[in-house]
């Protein structure tokens, strides 16, 4: 029996991806490691899966087929990238021997086998596994409306993470998941819909053998810094409220998360030297010839971005998705040639 | 018929509706964004966010525009109560009002930015203090900060980090203004960090580079005109090795230790005097590319001193082809590896083997054989403790990526010859043995040094055994000896130092030859040197130093300035990691172990140190303390040739 696990990406994300394949292989060797690409390759990169430390590829195009161009206009890269996860959990749990299932977005990286896991989703009666935000409640008014508000109006589960057994229950939710997300996977958190996580909410209401995972040591990230404190000891063991730390979700690289982690991590220095090494790690696994944030489905034939606005637009009308069955294409009779005849809306330079 | 509520109400609607449409024509949504990432995370509409609260929490709705400075500047504005942007959008912009510090600075010239950063928050001595050039350049501090020094991201008080602003601020870099005028005119009122929680360790951090990197980042030294040859190595030994009464020692050492200041280069010259003293023969090799690691040469050049006097460059395999050459009996060479940084380890190992010999002596000067990091210290920043090369915590240490193969390399000099490790303290070969898996034939503690008590010579028939006076009459002199580097606890210092300046009874001294010292710390100059040995002991002494403040943040393998500190009658303060520091306190009692640097700062407040300084300073009345120093390895070879 085997486990697979996948993550999801473009290649803008390859890095990340790369150091979350290489921190899953130091700790589970034998499982299958998949990269879920929604992308082309930009010009100048020859993407070898030889010299990649994934064992797999899923490319969106080839599990979606034509209707691909046409659905993924209607979502941004974010929206796109989760939306292709439910029926990528469809496809790998029916593969041959399969166990279970581990997703794992591509900015977490694993510091620890991941067993008490696996062994949870082996206790009978267990299919799904989930990791919540926060496992205990916030005190100051500035980390409830980070924390649990964030988590009300978001969701309650963080998607970075989920592990699904290969029965009839992890089959049942996966293929309900997927249908939800070819539709409404979108972040419209006014509408109470936020990408695939939101959904995530009623998996408990839905389907049996939910198994909440109360490890500290998982999915620890800015939003759940204020109630796990970080130490490393002097044997060399991180731990998480003296656990084990397993996985890491570095959210947000850049002012924005750094600003959130020193929020809650305050003067102690573990949380700063894990997130330092991730940095150098990301940076040692960029990719030149990857340029600044790539996305093939992010720009019309021509080149020019495809706003919000516009995707919108297209996602709102099914005669437009009808009459423009390839909506990044540009000329004549193309749907952006319509647009700028009919709307105020423009492509972006 | 329209009551007047339902007008009051309308025309408010109105109104908020205007400055609604207005707002929103110039509301930066990205960069609120930016700025505030709690609004960001909490997935509020922005622009909804600054109309309703924003404004009053004194956000910035762009990067052109101070919501902060606006009020501030302007009272009429601020006593309306009115949305100080949409003010600005209507009014304010017509009447040519700033939006910003910065569009003030623009106008108006150098002056008013010093009333913007006054001399109050602007911290002179600090300043000057941190860099050195500013201070021997005669210019005025302030005006230097205000002009250069925040585009070279200097920092204009110990509470400020010029970079941390910046980086963490893109509204404020992207604006172009002052951070620090950005920080006090509004930034401080917004809630916005003027330092990284982490302080100067976040620094450390950011700029942390892999070995490969940081070794490409070293200037390439300048090729030596000439090598030796092996011949020319093997004619100079040869011509005073003639007497079968001699032995030859040959150190191996990380650099030029005759002319290097620093305790391990004193040792070794100790050593070297104490071979030549009894008529044998002492051979000092060193890379001659100095270097934070091992070298990544197959075959790297070494420098080579032989008997005080230097033979010249030549490369490791001439070395080893000319040692091969010489007609040395192997029972008379004697291996000594006091520091492996910059070599090549197969090369020593073979080295020893080519000699034939069968045993060989490794110092602990460091823990350089366990870690490229040789004061272990995790990411340049927390004593580690030498976990396993597979551990979680080398798995996210800048070092840990390199120390599999480092280990493998030092190994083979264990591998070639039987060992005998020699440490300069019990507390450096416990951290040793529990790090290090290398075959070792023994292992010997042999301090660089030793203390002797005696009465006092110049002892007034006044003196007490017991503490007398008060601490009134002279102020209780603290102290930082020797190399300010961060690794020693140079940055504590300061902190305690810059947190209790002007403190009655506390004054604060820094004894060595470093310049990078603040003007409220008195320098005095002390330079150990090989004709020196006592110069730190006798500046102590005469400095009449209380407090050795020694906050280690590695576990010290020896210290010397922590024995001459105790030896001229000052008590050291230190903390529980700082190893041989720790542990000379506890067995001599002259001083404090602490668990923080909190404790520390409270004793230092403390009437707790008026008391101890008060002992101490009796005891220096009573008793003599004189340090014996050792002869370093010749205490330990059994010389077959001259003897002492």
């Amino acid at each position: 029996m085997t486990i697979h696990v996948y993550t999801s990406f473009t290649f803008s994300y390859l890095s990340r991806a790369r150091v979350l394949a290489e921190s899953l292989r130091r700790h589970h060797p034998d499982w299958v490691i998949w990269a879920g690409i929604t992308d082309l390759p930009p010009e100048g990169l020859d993407f070898d899966m030889a010299g990649e430390p994934f064992d797999r590829v899923l490319w969106t195009h080839e599990i979606f087929g034509e209707t691909t161009e046409g659905w993924l206009f209607g979502h941004d890269i974010v929206e796109a990238c989760t939306a292709v996860k439910g029926r990528m959990l469809q496809l790998l749990l029916d593969e041959p021997g399969c166990e279970q299932v581990f997703y794992l977005d591509p900015d977490i990286a694993v510091f620890a086998p991941l067993d008490p896991m696996v062994e949870a989703l082996r206790t009978p009666g267990r299919s799904i596994l989930l990791t919540p935000h926060q496992l205990v409640p916030d005190d100051s008014d500035l980390a409830i409306r980070d924390n649990e508000i964030g988590s009300l109006g978001y969701g309650v589960f963080n998607l970075g993470f989920i592990a699904v057994r290969a029965d009839d229950t992890g089959r049942r939710f996966a293929a309900w998941w997927a249908a939800r997300l070819a539709k409404w996977c979108h972040d419209d958190v006014a509408a109470g819909l936020f990408t695939d996580q939101k959904w995530c909410n009623l998996i408990p209401c839905f389907f049996e053998g939910v198994h909440i995972c109360r490890d500290a040591g998982c999915n620890v990230a800015s939003w759940n810094l204020s109630q796990r404190k970080v130490t490393i000891t002097l044997s060399g063991d991180i731990l998480v409220n003296g656990t084990p730390l397993r996985f890491y979700h570095f959210t947000k690289m850049g002012p924005i998360g750094d600003a959130m982690t020193e929020r809650y991590a305050g003067s102690e220095t573990p949380v700063y030297e894990i997130w330092a090494w991730y940095k150098r790690a990301v940076s040692q696994a960029e990719v030149a010839a990857i340029p600044s944030g790539w996305w093939h489905y992010g720009r019309f034939e021509d080149g020019r971005r495809i706003p919000k606005s516009i995707r919108l637009l297209y996602r709102n009308r099914t005669d437009l998705q009808k009459a423009f069955p390839a909506p990044r294409a540009v000329g004549q009779d193309s749907f952006i040639a319509w647009v700028e005849a009919n709307t105020d809306l423009r492509a972006d330079p | 018929m329209i009551g007047f509520r339902s007008i009051f109400s309308w025309a408010a609607l109105y109104s908020k509706q205007i400055a609604l449409v207005d707002i929103a024509a110039e509301f930066d949504r990205d960069f609120y964004l930016a700025s505030y990432p709690d609004i960001a995370v909490a997935g509020v509409d922005p622009l909804q966010h600054f109309m309703k609260t924003g404004w009053k929490e004194r956000r910035d709705p762009a990067a052109s525009f101070s919501t902060g400075f606006y009020l501030d500047t302007y009272p009429d504005v601020a006593s309306a109560g009115v949305n100080p942007f949409h003010h600005y959008i209507r009014i304010g912009r017509r009447e040519r009002r700033s939006a910003v510090p910065g569009a003030a600075k623009a106008k108006q010239n150098s002056a008013p930015i010093l009333q913007v950063v006054n001399q109050a928050d602007f911290d002179r001595d600090f300043y000057l203090g941190r860099y050195p050039d500013v201070a021997a350049s005669g210019i005025d501090p302030l005006q230097h900060y205000m002009t250069h020094g925040w585009k070279e991201r200097r920092d204009p008080a110990a509470f400020f980090s010029t970079g941390y602003y910046l980086d963490t601020y893109p509204d404020v870099a992207k604006a172009g203004v002052n951070p620090f005028s950005h920080f006090i005119s509004t930034g401080r009122a917004e809630g916005r960090r003027a330092l990284h929680a982490l302080g100067q360790k976040a620094e450390v951090l950011a700029q942390l580079k892999p070995m490969k990197d940081r070794v490409l980042s070293l200037p390439q030294p300048e090729a030596p005109n000439s090598l030796l040859d092996a011949s020319a190595i093997r004619s100079a030994i040869d011509a005073k090795m003639t007497s079968v009464r001699k032995d030859l020692i040959i150190a191996i050492t990380h650099d030029d230790y005759a002319n290097i200041s620093g305790g391990t280069q004193l040792s070794i010259r100790a050593e070297e005097a104490a071979a030549m003293q009894d008529g044998h023969c002492y051979l000092g090799v060193w890379p001659t590319l100095p270097l934070p690691c091992l070298s990544m040469e197959s075959d790297p050049l070494v420098d080579l001193r032989f008997n005080g006097v230097l033979l010249g460059t030549a490369r490791c395999t001439t070395l080893i082809a000319a040692m091969k050459a010489c007609s040395i009996d192997a029972k008379r060479v004697h291996l000594v590896v006091h520091l492996l940084l910059g070599h090549d380890p197969g090369k020593i190992a073979e080295l020893a083997q080519t000699l034939g010999l069968s045993k060989a002596w490794y110092w602990l000067h460091d823990y350089f054989g366990l870690c490229q990091s040789y004061t272990l210290r995790r990411n340049d920043l927390v004593y580690c403790g030498a976990p396993s090369q597979n551990s979680g915590a080398c798995g996210i240490c800048v070092y840990g990526q390199d120390r599999p193969a480092h280990l493998g390399r030092v190994r083979a000099v264990f591998d070639a010859v039987a060992m005998t490790v020699v440490s300069p303290s019990e507390a450096a070969l416990d951290v040793w043995t529990k790090g290090a898996d290398f075959p070792v034939h023994s292992t010997v503690v042999h301090p660089h040094g030793d203390l002797a008590y005696a009465p006092n010579p110049k002892r007034s028939a006044k003196a007490s055994a017991v503490p007398t006076g008060t601490i009134r009459s002279e102020p209780v002199r603290l102290a930082f000896l020797g190399a300010t580097v961060a690794h020693k606890g140079w940055d504590e210092y300061l902190h305690l130092a810059c947190q209790l300046r002007g403190m009655a009874g506390r004054e604060f001294h820094y004894l060595g030859h470093y310049d990078n010292v603040p003007s409220y710390v008195l320098r005095t100059d002390a330079k150990v040197t090989g004709g020196d040995p006592d110069a730190m002991l006798r500046a102590v002494r005469a400095a009449g130093i209380d407090v050795f403040l020694n906050w280690s943040a590695w576990p010290e393998t020896f210290s010397y300035t922590t024995l001459e500190a105790i030896a001229a009658g000052a008590v050291v303060l230190t903390n529980q990691i700082s190893g041989n520091v720790a542990a000379l306190v506890r067995t001599t009692g002259k001083g404090r172990v602490f668990a923080s640097l909190d404790q520390l700062v409270d004793f230092v407040r403390s009437p707790g140190l008026d008391r101890l300084v008060l002992e101490a300073r009796a005891a220096r009345a009573r008793e003599q303390v004189l340090i014996n120093r050792s002869r370093q390895t010749l205490d330990l070879i059994a010389l077959k040739g001259a003897g002492r």
